[in-house]
């Protein structure tokens, strides 16, 4: 049904995919997995040329054996969405904000002369028909990606392209959201070209499995005897990425006597109210002097607001955050001393770095903000190496775009490192990361605890993460932590049916 | 706040109304007590300021002294004419600069493109008042460049209005062509913003053609941004026709701000000031509930 043959993309001189050739029979699935960067979304792209006028385009792209590369402008609109269809990425911005779902899933019918109602296609992704009405911002995240799908069945096409489907979803919104498309797929009898990063996301939805890293397939062949035995060094270090729950060699923290240890960060009893909204709810908390504990819970269950609570960010309402036993001030130089302490590292390092400074000011900024400015240069360069950019003279005039990734993310570790603090809060720290890096930066993590006794507080909402690296893990569900406790008991026996259900949904290898 | 400004900006404007009041005539120093006796002009400052703002509280602008009417009935009698002109050059600003902002945007780097944006910056930078000049040196005499009628066009409505419509010419292709200038940047830029959106992607593989795509899914997002423009410039363009009114002699606001400032007539100048700065707020006003009826995401917050 399709056929890439030898499929080459430049963008200018840059060879984005690089001689890739894959087929897919009627009713297979096939998942395309790599990095970002690996060239797997220009591959979904070229399926229905939707590539950039700049892009080149080399060798064969056959859609039930008709060439997408020579069709006319007025064939490819008509094999458009009739003969495939993609879901994209992101459902947040590829739907259009101004106009109703509803038109939205209809117009590609109303083009291509499809019968068929909205109401119906609705109810097979599981929403109700009154959501036609509703604009894409009044949608939540899973129901957007939902519509999207709706969407891509609309004119019944026999061959779907679901491009990172359920990135930027929560793990239970995830499952649902693959139940709806895996169904789907097995009861119209669709071709799937399902791309991912995420190899636990393909094991559980594909048959056939290829990898792609620097624009060329590695790798490629049933899903289940690739991940069981990868050829491939690179299909290893993707599979790695990935931490099994209970399993002990994804488990890098070393326990550490508990029972002596000194609350260093205690919460107690804390509400937070917005308005009329109760964020947290009563939440009571600690994290021991050089202890990783994680917080974990779907995205609107009070973590960040927690967070943004702890660091004396916002004021609580009733409840008390304590401090190494003193209250965390509201203001004044009090709290300014005390961010010496707690440090703060965010999801996205791109941009919660200012392009514009080099990584020595970035880094530097924390120490002139508090008038450390004795020994600076020997500061920094000492914080940068701490978070393993060695040697730091090559990083220190370097601005954030000429870095990747996860050194980006390193820089803005080393950002907090350099005041010296004693406790870490860090939000999401490594889901922006691609996979082989994201186990470089979590041994970071830990080595900075073992060397420094640095105790942090990981805010995430993956399980895996928590059994990698945490002491204990604090389940929040709604503005309360309904579960905590140490790491394998709440992951391994949870008690608590949220905890039970966020762990069934976290899909495995 | 406005009113405060007003009041003390222009007792700034050098000049003394009295002395134009009376120039060109015989007057002795006793004539002249006595006129600012009338017009209040011999009391502390604190003093004209408490009575004028009482009055303004009460909907009294005060009394122009040029005129020698009150200020709300001189203003009334030139808004008109001001509408006229304005709501002319901004209906068709707007029409043809979003019209050229979109064709440009959306083909960038065209020739079609450059010629536009070119000639849209050329005019925007050119002095307004030089290039109505040009206008009336490059059209001689196929419109009439003073006023707004004909003292000898026959009473009836149809010979009036078009006689009107004579006279509009060339003052609103004056503030068209500065005002569109600004309209087919702002589209041009918002939808050359919206053209990297991945909906429009989503748009395209579903097999849309390309001015479908446009017309359907960029032009409906890329206005709004446009449409808030257009009304903030509106409140603006009703006191901002100041040149254009004043090179044509259009009987409208600009002219009467002109005039007024030569006084300098103060009250005139105060009540002046108020009713533009109240269009101004009244535009943003309505600009805000106009992008709350397009854009879904604002009507919800």
């Amino acid at each position: 049904m399709l056929e890439l043959r030898n499929l080459t993309v430049h963008h200018g001189s840059k060879r984005v995919v690089d001689d890739v050739s894959l087929t897919l029979a009627p009713g297979r699935t096939l998942g395309l997995a790599g990095e970002s960067g690996s060239g797997k979304s220009t591959v979904a792209m070229s399926v229905l040329r939707l590539l950039p006028k700049s892009a080149r385009v080399d060798g064969q792209v056959l859609l039930d054996g008709e060439d997408v590369g020579t069709m006319s402008w007025g064939r490819l609109r008509a094999v458009r969405w009739s003969s495939a269809s993609i879901v994209f990425q992101g459902a947040m911005h590829s739907l259009n904000p101004v106009r109703r779902v509803g038109d939205q899933i209809a117009e590609p019918m109303r083009l291509h002369g499809t019968p068929g109602s909205v109401a119906e296609l609705l109810e097979q992704v599981e929403l109700p028909r009154d959501k036609a009405r509703a604009y894409p911002h009044e949608l939540s995240g899973g129901q957007k990606q939902r519509v999207m799908i709706a969407m891509a069945l609309a004119c019944r096409p026999r061959l779907v392209v679901a491009d990172e489907p359920t990135t930027a979803l929560d793990v239970l919104v995830q499952a649902q959201v693959l139940g709806v498309l895996t169904r789907l797929v097995a009861e119209q009898d669709l071709g799937l070209l399902m791309i991912s990063h995420d190899l636990s996301v393909l094991a559980s939805t594909c048959t056939d499995l290829a990898v792609m890293h620097r624009g060329a397939v590695v790798e490629r062949g049933r899903t289940r005897e690739v991940i069981a035995a990868p050829r491939h060094p690179h299909t290893a270090a993707l599979a790695a990425a990935f931490p099994v729950i209970g399993d002990p060699a994804h488990r890098w923290t070393e326990p550490s006597p508990e029972s002596t240890r000194e609350p260093l960060l205690a919460v107690r009893d804390l509400v937070v109210d917005y308005g009329r909204t109760r964020a947290v709810d009563g939440v009571d908390l600690e994290v021991g002097q050089g202890e990783i504990v994680a917080l974990v819970g779907q995205s609107g269950s009070g973590k960040t607001t927690l967070a943004r609570t702890i660091m004396g960010l916002r004021a609580p309402s009733s409840g008390q955050v304590l401090f190494d036993g003193v209250p965390v001030p509201a203001k004044g130089k009090a709290l300014k001393a005390l961010r010496r302490q707690v440090q703060l590292v965010l999801q996205d390092p791109a941009s919660a770095l200012n392009p514009r400074h080099r990584v020595a000011d970035a880094v530097a900024e924390g120490l002139r903000v508090h008038g450390l400015t004795d020994n600076l240069d020997a500061r920094v360069a000492e914080a940068v190496e701490r978070a393993e950019l060695r040697p730091a003279s090559l990083y220190l005039d370097a601005l954030p775009h000429e870095l990747s990734g996860g050194q980006q993310q390193r820089v803005v570790i080393a950002g907090a490192l350099v005041l010296g603090p004693r406790l870490l809060v860090a939000d999401e720290p490594v889901a922006s990361l691609d996979a082989s890096v994201r186990g470089e930066v979590v041994a970071l993590l830990l080595r900075l605890r073992r060397e420094l006794g640095l105790a942090c507080l990981l805010i995430t909402h993956d399980l895996g993460l928590a059994w990698q690296v945490a002491d204990r893990v604090a389940v929040m569900h709604r503005g309360r932590v309904v579960e905590q406790g140490p790491a394998g008991q709440v992951l391994l026996s949870p008690s608590h049916d949220y905890t039970r259900a966020l762990v069934d949904a976290a899909p495995t290898l | 706040m406005v009113a405060v400004l007003g009041f003390f900006l222009f007792r700034v404007v050098p000049g003394d109304p009295v002395v134009s009041m009376t120039r060109g005539r015989p007057t002795t120093a006793a004539m002249q007590a006595e006129l600012r006796a009338r017009f209040g002009l011999d009391r502390p400052l604190h003093e004209q300021f408490w009575s004028y703002f009482t009055g303004l509280l009460r909907g009294d602008l005060g009394t122009s002294f040029t005129f020698r009417r009150p200020v709300a009935d001189v203003i009334a009698e030139r808004l008109g004419p001001t509408l006229l002109l304005v709501g002319t050059a901004t209906l068709v600003a707007v029409l043809l600069g979003l019209w050229l902002g979109v064709r440009a945007g959306w083909r960038r780097g065209s020739p079609f493109d450059r010629v536009t944006t070119g000639v849209s910056l050329t005019l925007w930078a050119v002095p307004t008042f030089w290039l109505g000049m040009l206008l009336m040196m490059a059209t001689g005499d196929l419109f009439p460049s003073r006023g707004m009628r004909d003292t000898d066009t026959p009473p009836d409505f149809v010979s009036q209005s078009l006689d009107v419509a004579h006279h509009l010419v060339l003052p609103s292709v004056t503030l068209v062509a500065v005002v569109c200038a600004e309209y087919v940047l702002v589209m041009r830029s918002s939808l050359l913003e919206e053209t990297t959106a991945p909906y429009l992607v989503t748009a395209r593989a579903k097999g849309l053609r390309d001015d479908l795509v446009r017309r359907r899914h960029a032009v409906p997002n890329a206005v709004l941004p446009a449409i808030t423009l257009v009304f903030l410039r509106f409140g603006l363009v009703v006191g901002g026709a100041i040149t254009t009114e004043t090179v044509f002699s259009w009987p409208g606001l600009g002219l009467l701000f002109y005039d007024a400032l030569t006084g300098p007539d103060y009250f005139l100048l105060q009540g002046l000031l108020v009713v533009t700065a109240g269009a101004v707020v009244v535009m943003n006003l309505l600009a805000d509930l106009l992008h709350g009826v397009l854009d879904p995401r604002v009507r919800a917050a």
